[in-house]
């Protein structure tokens, strides 16, 4: 038995191995083509070179071939890995297709696997380009020149390149092939007329071609080019022209559809500034023939705007908008459409004395020259300003200075005092002939300032320019405002950018004084190395009392306190924690920098008192001594936390009172004046007319302590509304029996006498104007008797429920009741409409000659059929009530009858829960 | 006797087909690779050196981490290098060199992968099958750790065959979310509900989404109230929620294939033409390639925006400091965060997004088992947290969201002494919002169909959507041809 089992193991041994050995080189081969799979991701779409494996897994080797390597060759293999170099077919020709094999193979076998793949080239999809010159660019339409990763973007050099016009931010060039926009870069120190070999980035911003990063080589011997300008005398028919060219179409769309060539262009327009709007955008050149500037200035994504908008980093920007509302004649480049703005843009290029405005007056244009000038107001170092003697309109400008010795007016030489600083007031006097002169001063510091102490910081005026030497005390907003002092007292500092300083330093600073809120700021600062003494102050705080607070809000002109506020409440205000001090409620304290932990606890707050407003004191600085909420705060709280259901009142009600707090305390209230509000009751009683403002107290009490609040409620007995003439008020259709009738209103503000009215039902569609179908006797109701003031006359049919009746009785408004009569008198037949019977009341001015529409319910002298209805409500078996909001009849016949507009209805039936309830509400005003 | 022979024979066949690589499972066949048979006593040796290769794309702040990480993990198993590599710049990238690498045998141990490159590697054999190491009681997941991770997030790791074969890990997930200014939209109303309440309902539609920006259309006339700023998302999101096939797999072949090129989804795509066309919405690329979200921080003209959580913080990022703190006449701009809306206020589909983690076959067993446990660890809660506070990508695990660091995120004490920092608490709150939109909306994200061309498809569509976008019609009948024109030119592109 041992025996079989050693020979069966060699057996098996055997089978094992012959059945291996063989598959194992097949198995490595196939295993080796497997895992090509994935090498080629998307055979189907090839555009450029691309990797292959040459060595593979289990010591396979595999050798690539191309059925067309004229469009993919393959490369030696260098580490493992073959370049499949691929040559796109030209731009228009066919896609290639081309197959590649692999022979896979493994050393010492004889065994190999082929492995093929079917690849599609794309043909290229644009002509290869030779970018030399600006025209080269802008003949680009492919959108692999536009990659999204900066690494691919295409670098250009153009050569010879002058610069014929410039914005702050950008340069355009021009070399005889067309126009290009260089941005940033070198373009802020090309020179305009000059010659230029420009190198940079192609980049592709809205609709146009631009370089950026550039660097510009000076081509001092080149002769400058300029493009011939265009002239635009109408701004409606050149934007028409661009449309109809599509000029704006690459801005929405992509490289692929081409790009907008700047323009150099004059323009004449005029220039509209958007009112109140104070973005970089609000300045535009509109026709000269506008009506709608407005309408003009807005485009929509289908349609450019009407205007041309001048882009803001235009130089002289501001001075081209001193000609707003003025027809101008302006150099200008052209040089997008601008999707954001929905509008074609353009850079102003013409210099401070280019905008020719033909019609401006004398007066105007002696203005804007006033308008026009500046000068700096702080000059701390010799220097030469820049004067100029005429205007951009042509104003003769002679200055004058104040002490010529330190600026002199004729040559614009500026010369430091010997020591400290003057105040030179520069007069320049505009003059246009025929006109008056126009003066204009500008008071200019000359030299070092004198110091100015914190005390009598606050004497200076907003807008003065003042220098003070000073301690920094604490500092605030990324150093952008800080607490500062000298030994007269402190200020505050509020600069526009963040301030190289520390807490204990000392600074010499000048400033423009600027007061808010009453706090006197030094704004737009400079800081120097000071002459005098460090002061080492160190601040003692003051403890104030709500009563200091409260006199800070009123104050006009203020420094920083350095105080201790005890007492306060710490909440949460979002994320922030703020707090209450009883004493200065309603308004709060707002703790800068408090944390979480004093939230829900009193404490102490010492710090800079840095803000104030009418509703609260800031503070900044630390906050301790916080401890558990004792009953002085609960009360405050819980007073704090009552709320009234209403503060206003116009008609009786309750209002409840709370008598208990939340923190456990006890609430009383009193009333200045309990016949309108008992505090017992809570009962709200309407004042015999007008209105009455009524004060309740709540005393918030818990052990020994108290707080009052005092909430002011307002009760007002509504003014009576006076309608110009009787109004139907209610209609019942009833679904059962003969219940019906119409409820007539008197709003007016006086007695009215009935017998000058009547009503009348427009049976199936009669009418007095149809002969054939005629309103008979029957159907036509005197009324009778003098219907008051805010009383209701009731026109019932006699077989009406006792009930509705006795109801109406025992109204005291309903003073007038007024049964149909009986068959063969007047009006018999009046009541008996059946929701297909339109309703007239009706009055006459002339004895009953000719009568006029008072109110019409349903269309007069149409039969609707069963009934006029809409929204559910209908004029059959149903109670029509008024709506409030309705206080004038209809007078005028209708077209069409929808009861819901004016009526609502109660319910199916003979409801009677609200007859003589209209109420008539004044009409918005 | 015989009975011995019969044994002996069934035993030798059995033994043959083993050695050769015969089957052992009955459903074998349906997976898309085979199973890596790890033993359940299966641990690591710690008396072995192994070295494990992690390949990614990640650079700057992700990168320093998983060194970091790295370090932590050398620390617990010091027998294990972790080296890590940036295999390339963009997720394509390493896909095409991995992809290169399998046939060669050199993939790495652990790479970032995306579905549809985990696809591509497939019919190599080469990405690990997890199932077994998952189930293994010394170094797999226990079940509460599977139920721990997100469902959709998890079962994204079995979309690639009905076998159940598990490829992959959740990593770093993100989705787009709707962004929009709080300020402004708390500020007015449409039809009773301001504009805040009505983004955030449950039933959010695109409809009420455009008329709030007909709304801001009627009151700022140069507005564009609305961006979205990947095409390529939209066209795929608003493909599920118009019900419009975009991709997926042939009932008959059960392999992904193309299908964006039918009605509905031209119907869908004409739906947003229509928005751009009136005004009210912009794309990235109708933006010159600039995220719609800068116009969004100007506080003006563009009020709303849909962009990837994994952006959240630039919803702030690059806002100027007036607008953030406001001034006399604005009130400081604060931005809010929901999810998109839907087609029909019921079908509520948003795409997810974001790498995963996958394993690479090897002969050697104890490699496996260490990258394995490295990619156990980096999919940890507190990792997983660690990596997406400061994004706003979603932690992927519910624990994360338990974890003392999550709570306390966003929680700031006392009042922002800086502007710098009250704006870093700003990104804070609305990293957490926008998180806690993928914690509790697990449901309403898919994924599209895995196969070779799925992504070269996504990146066609988007293009195909942006010249639709852009065309400028002449007629509904021209726009109606060119949208015809550009679908079969895109599908042609991509099929062949």
């Amino acid at each position: 038995m041992k025996k079989v089992f050693i020979v069966f193991a060699l057996v098996l041994a055997g089978v094992f191995l012959a059945s291996c050995k063989e598959d194992t080189s097949v198995a490595d081969l196939q295993q080796a083509y497997d895992a090509l799979g994935g090498v080629i991701n998307t055979p189907s779409a090839i555009t450029s070179n691309f990797n292959l494996p040459t060595d593979l897994i289990n010591d396979v080797t595999a050798a690539w071939s191309s059925n067309q390597p004229g469009v993919i060759s393959i490369g030696t293999p260098v580490d493992g890995i073959a370049i499949a170099t691929v040559n796109r077919p030209a731009y228009g020709e066919d896609d290639a297709t081309v197959v590649l094999t692999a022979i896979l193979s493994i050393e010492g076998s004889d065994n190999t696997q082929t492995y093929t793949i079917t690849i599609t080239v794309i043909a290229a999809a644009a002509e290869e380009l030779i970018i030399e010159n600006i025209a080269d660019v802008l003949a680009i339409t492919d959108p692999a020149y536009d990659p999204s990763d900066p690494e691919d973007k295409t670098s250009v050099t153009l050569n010879n390149v002058t610069v014929f016009a410039k914005g702050d931010d950008s340069a355009f060039i021009y070399d005889g092939t067309g126009i290009l926009q260089v941005y940033g870069g070198a373009s802020t120190s090309m020179v305009v007329g000059s010659v230029y070999n420009v190198s940079g980035i192609l980049e592709w911003y809205f609709g146009l071609w631009e370089i950026t990063g550039s660097t510009a080589e000076l081509q001092a011997s080149a002769t400058p080019q300029t493009p011939t300008q265009e002239e635009f005398t109408s701004v409606l028919d050149a934007i028409a022209g661009f449309n109809e060219d599509e000029l704006n179409a690459p801005a929405t769309g992509s490289v692929a559809d081409g790009n907008m060539e700047p323009i150099y262009a004059t323009v004449t327009g005029t220039v509209y500034m958007i009112p109140e709007d104070t973005s970089n955008y609000n300045t535009w050149i509109i026709d000269t023939e506008e009506t709608d500037a407005a309408a003009a200035v807005a485009g929509t994504t289908d349609t450019p705007a009407n205007a041309f908008m001048v882009y803001y980093h235009s130089n002289d920007f501001v001075t081209l908008k001193l000609f707003d509302g003025q027809e101008v004649t302006i150099d200008v480049v052209i040089h997008t459409y601008r999707s954001n703005n929905l509008a074609y843009a353009l850079y102003y290029v013409g210099g401070p004395n280019g905008i020719v405005a033909a019609n401006l007056t004398d007066e105007e244009k002696q203005s804007i020259d006033a308008n026009a000038l500046s000068v700096p107001e702080l000059l701390s170092e010799a220097t030469t300003l820049d004067l100029p003697t005429t205007g951009i309109n042509g104003s003769s400008i002679v200055w004058e200075s104040s002490n010529g010795a330190l600026i002199n007016a004729s040559t614009g030489v500026v010369t430091m005092p010997a020591e400290g600083s003057s105040v030179v007031t520069l007069t320049a006097t505009v003059s246009f002939t025929g006109l008056e002169d126009i003066e204009v001063e500008f008071d200019v510091v000359v030299g070092e300032l004198e110091v100015t102490t914190m005390a009598d910081f606050l004497t200076l005026d907003d807008g003065d320019v003042a220098y003070s030497e000073v301690e920094v005390l604490a500092l605030y907003s990324s150093n952008r405002s800080a607490v500062v002092g000298d030994a007269t007292g402190y200020g505050y500092i509020y600069n526009s950018s963040s301030m190289d300083v520390e807490v204990g330093d000392f600074i010499g600073l000048t400033y423009t004084v600027d007061v808010y809120n009453g706090l006197y700021e030094m704004t737009a600062v400079t800081i120097i190395t000071p002459s005098g003494t460090d002061p080492n102050l160190t601040p003692t705080a003051v403890v104030w009392t709500a009563t200091e607070a409260m006199a800070l809000q009123s104050s006009s002109a203020w420094a920083p306190a350095y105080v201790t506020l005890e007492g306060l409440i710490g909440y949460a205000s979002g994320d922030y924690t703020n707090a209450y001090w009883p004493d200065f409620y309603p308004d709060y304290v707002q703790t800068n920098g408090a944390t979480t932990e004093v939230r829900d606890k009193v404490f102490t707050a010492t710090g800079w008192v840095i803000g104030i407003s009418s509703s609260k004191l800031t503070i900044a600085g630390e906050y301790t001594n916080a401890t558990n909420l004792g009953d002085a705060e609960y009360v405050f709280l819980d007073a704090l936390d009552i709320t009234l259901s209403s503060q206003s009142f116009a008609e009786a009600g309750t209002l409840t009172l709370p008598t208990s707090g939340e923190n456990g305390t006890a609430i009383t209230w009193e009333s200045d004046n309990e016949a309108i509000i008992n505090t017992t009751t809570g009962a709200v009683t309407l004042p015999a007319e007008g209105s009455v403002n009524v004060v309740l107290t709540a005393t918030v009490t818990k052990g020994s302590e108290s707080y009052e609040r005092e909430f002011t409620v307002s009760v007002t007995k509504p003014a009576d509304y006076e309608l110009s003439d009787l109004i139907i008020t209610l209609y019942m259709e009833a679904s059962t029996g003969n219940n019906k009738l119409i409820e007539i209103y008197n709003g007016t503000g006086a007695a009215i006498d009935l017998s000058a009215y009547r009503l009348v039902q427009g049976n199936n569609g009669k009418s007095f104007e149809d002969p054939e179908n005629l309103i008979t006797e029957p159907y036509i109701l005197p009324l009778a008797g003098t219907l008051g003031n805010k009383e209701y006359v009731v026109a019932y049919n006699p077989e009406t429920m006792t009930s509705i009746i006795d109801a109406y009785t025992a109204n005291v408004n309903a003073t007038i009741l007024i049964p149909t009569p009986e068959s063969g008198n007047p009006g018999a037949s009046f009541a008996f409409f059946n929701g297909d019977d339109a309703i007239l009341l009706q009055k006459t001015t002339d004895g009953g000659t000719t009568w006029v529409n008072v109110d019409i319910i349903g269309v007069y002298g149409v039969d609707p059929g069963a009934n006029w209805s809409g929204g559910d409500i209908s004029t059959a078996n149903m109670v029509l009530v008024r709506k409030d909001t309705v206080v004038m009849g209809v007078t005028v016949n209708p077209a069409t009858f929808d009861p819901s507009v004016e009526w609502t209805s109660t319910t199916v039936g003979e409801d009677i829960s609200e007859i003589c309830s209209y109420i008539p509400v004044p009409p918005a005003e | 006797m015989k009975k011995l022979w019969l044994v002996l024979l069934l035993l030798t066949f059995s033994i043959v087909l083993f050695a050769c690589g015969g089957n052992r499972s009955g459903d074998e066949a349906n997976r898309i690779v085979e199973w890596y048979e790890l033993s359940e006593d299966a641990d690591l040796d710690q008396n072995q050196e192994i070295t494990v290769t992690f390949w990614h794309r990640m650079g700057g702040s992700s990168q320093e981490l998983l060194q970091t990480w790295i370090e932590e993990f050398e620390e617990m198993y010091p027998n294990i290098d972790v080296v890590e590599e940036k295999a390339a710049g963009d997720y394509d990238g390493l896909a095409d060199k991995i992809a290169l690498a399998i046939p060669g045998g050199n993939a790495p141990d652990i790479s970032e992968s995306y579905p549809d490159h985990i696809a591509r590697y497939a019919p190599s054999g080469a990405p690990l099958a997890l199932n077994y190491f998952i189930s293994n009681p010394n170094i797999g997941f226990s079940e509460d750790e599977i139920a721990d991770f997100l469902p959709g997030l998890w079962a994204e790791g079995t979309s690639y065959d009905n076998a159940g074969t598990m490829l992959s890990l959740p990593f770093t997930k993100s989705t787009e979310a709707f962004f929009y200014n709080k300020t402004y939209f708390d500020a007015h109303s449409l039809n009773g509900q301001t504009y805040t309440e009505i983004v955030n309902s449950s039933d959010f539609t695109w409809d009420d989404l455009f008329a709030i920006a007909q709304d801001i259309k009627d009151r700022e006339p140069n507005a564009i109230p609305f961006g979205y700023d990947s095409t390529d998302n939209l066209f795929i999101s608003a493909s599920e929620q118009w019900n419009a096939p975009y991709t997926g797999y042939n009932e008959d072949t059960g392999r992904g294939e193309i299908q964006f090129n039918n009605d509905a989804s031209k119907d869908m795509v004409k739906y947003f033409k229509d928005k751009v066309d009136r005004g009210l919405m912009l794309t990235r690329s109708l933006n010159g390639d600039a995220y719609t979200s800068d116009i969004y921080k100007t506080g003006e003209q563009l009020y709303m925006y849909v962009g990837s959580t994994g952006g959240t913080r630039y919803a702030y990022i690059g806002m100027q400091q007036s607008i953030f703190e406001g001034d006399d006449e604005h009130d400081p701009v604060r931005a809010g965060v929901a999810p998109l809306p839907s087609y029909d206020g019921t079908t509520r589909r948003q795409i997810q997004q974001g790498p995963n983690i996958n394993l690479y076959r090897n002969d050697n067993e104890q490699q496996m088992i260490a990258a394995w446990l490295f990619a156990k660890y980096i999919t940890s809660a507190e990792k997983s947290l660690e990596f997406c506070l400061p994004s706003g990508y979603a932690p992927i695990r519910y624990s994360a969201y338990e974890t003392t660091a999550w709570e306390n995120f966003g929680v700031h004490t006392g009042t922002p002494t800086t502007t710098a920092q009250a704006m870093i608490w700003a990104q804070d709150d609305l990293v957490r919002d926008a998180i806690e939109i993928f914690l509790n909306n697990d449901d309403i994200f898919f994924t599209s169909a895995v196969f070779n061309l799925s992504s070269d498809t996504r990146s066609e569509v988007g293009s195909l959507i942006d010249k639709i976008l852009a065309y400028d019609a002449t007629s509904e009948a021209d726009l109606d041809a060119y949208i015809n024109t550009q679908y079969q030119e895109s599908y042609d592109f991509l099929v062949g």
